[in-house]
């Protein structure tokens, strides 16, 4: 059974914007893709038909060696359809700041900033000047394993953001911890 | 311009790249520092996923 590969051929060697289109067009016929690694080298893309991985990488490896004087320093290869999921999956987490926080908590975003100083509540994954960022998935996590303490029921978006208006601060002894 | 680059053209534009259309077809993107990184062909539409997952690199 024969498989489409994507074997993608890391090079450490510096190379110019016409070394590079060299390359390519010498590889033209196997519709190589080779893009730069700023300061460090290249990669030469290429998808090969073949019966498993390592195959692909040997028949790519050989195509390249004619054109790149050298060898590469490393090989990723992929089935074609994983390969394709990989290029359209995110390159960012997904963020959200205290109001999204707040919302998805069902609490007001005062509450928020009071549950960061708890031991389970997620690290920012930046703090911006206009405040922290976090992960979607570990306030999420958070969101599902935090043991909210009685007395305090979860509140809708609608009524956090009437009760914000007009609520004073709590004393963070009252809340903290949940 | 390719249209199956294009969006990712604009995009890239937006982040202070630079992406010109050479006259033998070719779509070439700089980097914000001006470095050359890649080409994509006009007549080819199946680079795409190439060119994301070299940025990943």
């Amino acid at each position: 059974m024969t498989d489409t590969w994507v074997v993608i051929l890391t090079y450490h060697e510096p190379a110019d914007q016409q070394r590079l289109v060299r390359y390519e067009d010498a590889l033209a016929d196997h519709e190589a893709f080779i893009a730069a690694l700023p300061g460090r080298g290249f990669t030469v893309t290429m998808h090969i038909d073949g019966p498993d991985l390592v195959n692909a990488t040997g028949v790519a490896s050989a195509i390249a060696r004619p054109v790149v004087p050298t060898e590469p320093v490393g090989v990723e290869v992929w089935s074609e359809s994983e390969y394709e999921r990989r290029a359209d999956e995110p390159t960012l987490p997904e963020l959200v700041s205290a109001p999204e926080i707040a919302d998805i908590l069902g609490v007001s975003r005062q509450r928020v900033h009071q549950l960061q100083d708890t031991a389970a509540f997620p690290e920012p994954l930046y703090r911006l000047r206009a405040g922290p960022v976090w992960a979607l998935s570990a306030v999420e996590h958070f969101a599902r394993t935090w043991e909210r303490k009685p007395g305090r029921p979860a509140r809708s978006a609608n009524a956090v953001a009437d009760q914000d208006a007009i609520e004073p601060v709590a004393p963070a002894s009252r809340v903290v911890g949940g | 311009m390719n249209k199956a680059i294009k969006v990712w053209a604009t995009w890239a534009v937006s982040q202070g790249w630079t992406v010109e259309d050479t006259a033998d077809g070719y779509t070439q993107f700089f980097d914000p520092d001006g470095t050359y990184i890649a080409r994509y062909p006009a007549t080819s539409s199946n680079h795409v996923a190439d060119y994301l997952i070299s940025r990943s690199h």
